[in-house]
């Protein structure tokens, strides 16, 4: 059952990737922002929103620029970023404090959530892009110029591994998926629900909060 | 060992209300999500961001 959901989310986030950019390129190209906030809300798994990201930002500065209108690169990916990681976030704590609630005042078993746990459900590789981002900054501010004006040019290097292993993600995604099996192992019924939530509710809601937050905010003009 | 037909354990799945303790919970973290939202948006609304 969980391969099942997984399957589903992961095959869903493919789909939203391929769709939702387009939506917001047509119906949000004049809020760049509330567009980028919109796919880190609407889309699930955080590989597949960064990577929907960067399509609808490529999508809304090309319709802009055919507009006369040049934003500078970067800020709507980085709105859904932001968006995305602050989800990540705060669904980690609230699951923290509800398993805490649960285990100790409402169900109190042997198995009670402690605040070692955190530590331990921890995603260590985390550690590691804290590692690079500290490195990065020291090479930015703390070493030699020659070394941080070449700074740009190694983070660009490192941008096409970034790229090749998207691809080769969902690339991955697409041939592992035997969508006959899943479908007879019930992803028929799971996946209708999984679409009358996503479009009946999720992206509605994503919409209005980043309606709300981002609306009449610009990205500034590349000069 | 064959692999478990997961369409039938779907099927098979005896309905589990939800009790009145999650529902209560569910309702808390809804409440508290949407009041959250309203103070964001005064925030948002009587200091907003320059860029």
């Amino acid at each position: 059952m969980p391969i099942l959901v997984s399957s589903l989310v992961v095959v869903f986030a493919v789909v939203e990737v391929l769709i939702l950019p387009f939506l917001a390129q047509t119906f949000l190209w004049q809020e760049p922002l509330v567009a980028g906030a919109w796919i880190g809300l609407a889309i699930k798994t955080d590989g597949a929103a960064v990577a929907g990201g960067g399509i609808t930002e490529a999508l809304i500065m090309a319709k802009s620029a055919a507009e006369g209108i040049t934003y500078q690169p970067g800020w709507i990916l980085a709105t859904t970023t932001t968006v995305k990681i602050f989800i990540d976030i705060f669904i980690g704590i609230w699951a923290f404090i509800l398993g805490y609630i649960w285990t100790n005042r409402i169900d109190k078993g042997p198995d009670k959530a402690r605040p070692a746990e955190i530590w331990q459900r921890f995603p260590k590789f985390i550690l590691g892009f804290l590692l690079v981002f500290a490195v990065s900054l020291w090479l930015a501010t703390g070493s030699t110029p020659e070394i941080a004006k070449a700074l740009p040019a190694a983070a660009g290097e490192a941008n096409i591994f970034r790229v090749i292993f998207f691809i080769l993600t969902f690339f991955s995604i697409g041939v592992l998926s035997d969508f006959r099996k899943l479908w007879q192992q019930g992803f028929g019924k799971l996946a209708a629900v999984y679409v009358v939530s996503l479009f009946g509710f999720v992206i509605w809601v994503g919409l209005l909060i980043s309606w709300l937050f981002f609306s009449g905010f610009k990205p500034p003009l590349a000069s | 060992m064959a692999p478990p037909d997961l369409k039938q354990e779907i099927n098979a799945a005896a309905v589990e209300p939800l009790l009145p303790i999650e529902k209560k919970l569910i309702g808390f973290s809804l409440g508290l999500g949407l009041g959250l939202l309203v103070v964001l948006i005064a925030i948002n609304h009587f200091v907003p961001i320059k860029l």
